[in-house]
């Protein structure tokens, strides 16, 4: 009998993955591969949608290659990918009006602003679940109309398709022009602002808010069973499941039940707690969203908190002050004193997200005096992502019914054990990192596996989550009311910088 | 392509070794962690001496650089940034095998672990993260020893504590066994540190061979091994192909 895998490909801001996982969870083959970023102006980011479908072709064979497999022993195909990149192209050829609009994209900014102002800004929040923000797809949808010359009309003929990623990657393996399927997923749909977030289908009162055509949007399903197979790249093989990449992480790190929740600490953080079934709006600063969905079954939900700068902050200390040479060095820098030495940094360099929304506030370095060296400037940049991560718990303990008890964390800065100590301390919980910290894939991976009967059930992917650190908290309290008082003191210095 | 110049080569490759290394190098450890001949190494010492790039200690006739370059790194690789390299490498090792992992570089007297990834068996377990270990008791010790060619400077002086009846107190005993590691390329613990565990490991090498750290598999004596003194060839073979990835990726350039 030859063992059978299940293969994930996720499509990232940076760069397209593809991973091939084992019964047990375990990863046989990674490739990947970067695509290009275009910045034709100021605030404009785009990719090449075609170049990103070009890769994933190149790479899932190789994936195969590299592990020794054939076609016929992937059991089943997961997605998940860089969410809110928005993209409209022709089902006749297959090819996009225009590059995608990436999710770093700040051109909507101006048609926010009305929305925000206008009578729909509470609709949108109560029924998507999501108050205006540029950060969302569905005004990048309604940019590419009022831009694109002839898009309208294409649309009102059918042949103009709206999709987030995975939909065109889906539409693409499914066939193209020749029969691909337009779909998406409730995690990705969910964060279009066109999604109603209690009943899961496209709200046509906000479609008219936005003026957008219901003939170009994708079919929602759940995250589990899309249903379709592909016709190409792996022929025969079942799209198992798709889902939005931070939603893929909570998946993968076996959050199912209410009040788990994870971290990825990258170049930004993303928190997501499982709130279970109910939608929560009550935590103030935090965004309610979809987790995932199984088939037949009722959505679960989560509450989100993203942060703007973490990992990006090191990045600054290595190539804009060029205090280290490589990020990890952060951490000796940072060990050569005991403590921050009063120097707290706020970094809101392009404003403050999640839980704060200060799109005034600029960053800030306080409490600087003689004493303070570098060390203590390595610290406080490190404490910095975890006084962050301290402001969305905060949020999600008050307005959630929940109470954090532990975070399952992942990304390139766990590496760093003086900040996942930090965030212990600052927390007050213990922090875990899991042994797979490909946990985007991961999850992209179970819910395929799962749709496909793959794996029995979400019991027997707990087991296959092995714990490969804990850092328990080792500070008192007065300590950890001290800092944060100081922080949100710092915080409040870096408010109305812009005006 | 232009032909490259064998001596200059090889210069560069001493001042990057004499970059890396934590401490100031003999003659031998120069020559030996190259692949050197005694000769060839001394006269491009000496004439690196000559140019005014290195220096010699005029008591104990070792080598060092005088001043680093930029693009040479100074004591040593930083532990943090060997982490990081080696984390996705630990991950898998401990996934494959079941069993704990180590990572340990070299402490003033003993062995400093700076990376730690738990048996992924769901039990309770303490993150060992700064603990010092005994560098004749352990097999992350042990491959110190043999590779990072530190052995006179470090255990000249003071005892051999004894764990077990089977820890290593004899210097001369040692450092046979020291001999052996390095010519088998890892080491094998078996209760020497305490009794019923036993451990595996090998060398993480960077800048033309020089041991950086080590990368250690531990757990019970009747798990790892086949007998009181053999370990299991599949999980040796494991912990060394670990080791070259990391060090693969150590020796690319940046």
């Amino acid at each position: 009998m030859t063992e059978s895998y299940v293969l994930a490909i996720d499509q990232g801001t940076t760069s397209t993955r593809c991973l091939v996982f084992d019964r047990a969870g375990r990863m046989v083959s990674v490739t990947q591969r970067e695509h290009q970023h275009h910045y034709p102006r100021p605030g404009w980011v785009e990719h090449d949608a075609t170049e990103v479908w070009r890769h994933v072709r190149a790479l899932v064979p190789r994936a195969l290659a590299h592990a020794g497999l054939s076609v016929g022993q992937i059991a089943t195909l997961g997605l998940a990918n860089q969410r809110e990149t928005t993209l409209v192209w022709d089902p006749r050829d297959g090819v996009p009006y225009t590059r995608a609009i990436t999710w770093q994209d700040t051109r909507t900014a101006d048609l926010v602003g009305v929305l925000k102002s206008g009578p729909a800004a509470a609709l949108f929040a109560d029924v998507s679940g999501l108050a205006p923000e540029p950060y969302f797809a569905g005004p990048r949808l309604r940019w590419l109309l009022d831009h694109v010359p002839g898009l309208r009309d294409r649309a009102a003929e059918g042949n103009a398709l709206f999709g987030t990623m995975e939909t065109w990657l889906i539409w693409n393996l499914t066939g193209g022009p020749h029969g691909g399927v337009h779909v998406t997923d409730v995690t990705n749909a969910g964060r279009t602002m066109l999604m109603d977030l209690r009943s899961l289908q496209w709200d046509p009162r906000l479609l008219e808010a936005l003026d957008i055509p219901a003939l170009m949007l994708p079919e929602i399903r759940a995250s589990a069973g899309i249903s379709s197979r592909c016709t190409t790249v792996l022929p025969g093989v079942s799209i198992g499941g798709a889902l939005g990449d931070q939603q893929a992480a909570l998946f993968g790190q076996t959050c199912f039940e209410a009040g788990e929740a994870k971290c990825t600490y990258g170049t930004g953080a993303f928190l997501l707690m499982n709130t279970g079934s109910e939608v929560v709006t009550t935590a103030e600063g935090l965004l309610p969203t979809v987790a995932y969905q199984m088939p037949g079954e009722p959505a679960r939900y989560a509450l989100e908190g993203s942060i703007a700068m973490a990992g990006s902050l090191v990045q600054w200390l290595r190539d804009s002050l060029e205090i280290i040479a490589s990020a990890p060095e952060i951490e000796t820098l940072a060990r050569s004193v005991q403590d921050n030495g009063g120097c707290y940094v706020v970094p809101a360099f392009s404003g403050l997200f999640a839980p704060r929304w200060r799109a005034d506030a600029r960053g800030v370095i306080v409490g600087l005096t003689s004493y303070v060296e570098k060390g203590h400037l390595a610290r406080a940049v490190l404490e910095a992502t975890g006084f962050q991560s301290r402001d969305v718990v905060d949020a999600l303990n008050a307005g959630s019914g929940q109470r954090l008890t532990r975070l399952k964390v992942d990304g390139g800065m766990t590496s760093n054990y003086l900040l996942m100590q930090f965030l212990a301390d600052v927390l007050d919980v213990p922090v875990e990192r899991p042994m797979i910290t490909e946990t985007v894939s991961l999850g992209a991976a179970y819910v395929a596996g799962l749709a496909a009967g793959f794996w029995a059930d979400r019991e027997t992917l707990r087991k296959n989550w092995h714990r490969a650190a804990r850092w328990e908290p080792q500070r008192g309290a007065a300590w950890r009311d001290h800092e944060t008082h100081q922080w949100s003191r710092a915080v409040q210095r870096a408010y109305g910088w812009t005006s | 392509m232009a032909r490259h110049i064998q001596s200059i080569e090889r210069a560069v490759s001493v001042l990057r070794v004499l970059g890396a290394a934590p401490h100031d190098l003999s003659l031998a450890e120069v020559a030996d962690s190259l692949g050197l001949a005694k000769t060839t190494a001394h006269g491009i010492l000496a004439t690196l001496r000559h140019v005014g790039t290195v220096d010699q200690d005029r008591r104990t006739g070792h080598y060092r650089l005088v001043r680093a370059p930029d693009w040479l790194p100074r004591g040593g690789l930083d532990p943090h940034l060997l982490r990081s390299h080696a984390m996705n490498w630990a991950d898998s090792l401990a996934a494959t095998t079941g069993e704990a992992v180590l990572i340990g570089i070299l402490a003033e007297r003993d062995v400093e672990v700076v990376h730690h990834v738990f048996r992924p068996d769901g039990s309770d377990q303490r993150l060992m993260f700064g603990d010092h270990l005994p560098a004749h008791a352990t097999a992350l010790g042990k491959t110190l020893l043999a590779f990072s060619r530190w052995w006179d400077l470090r255990l000249r002086q003071g005892t051999l504590e004894g764990y077990t009846g089977r820890t290593v107190t004899d210097r001369e005993v040692l450092r046979a066994d020291v001999a052996d590691v390095r010519a088998a390329g890892h080491a094998v613990e078996v209760g020497e540190r305490a009794a019923g565990q036993a451990s595996i490991a090998a060398p993480i090498r960077a800048f033309g061979g020089l041991g950086v750290g080590a990368i250690a598999l531990v757990g019970s004596t009747d798990r790892l091994c086949v007998d009181e003194r053999t370990a299991r060839p599949a999980l040796v073979e494991r912990v060394v192909a670990a080791a070259m990835a990391v060090s693969h990726q150590l020796e690319q350039p940046r």
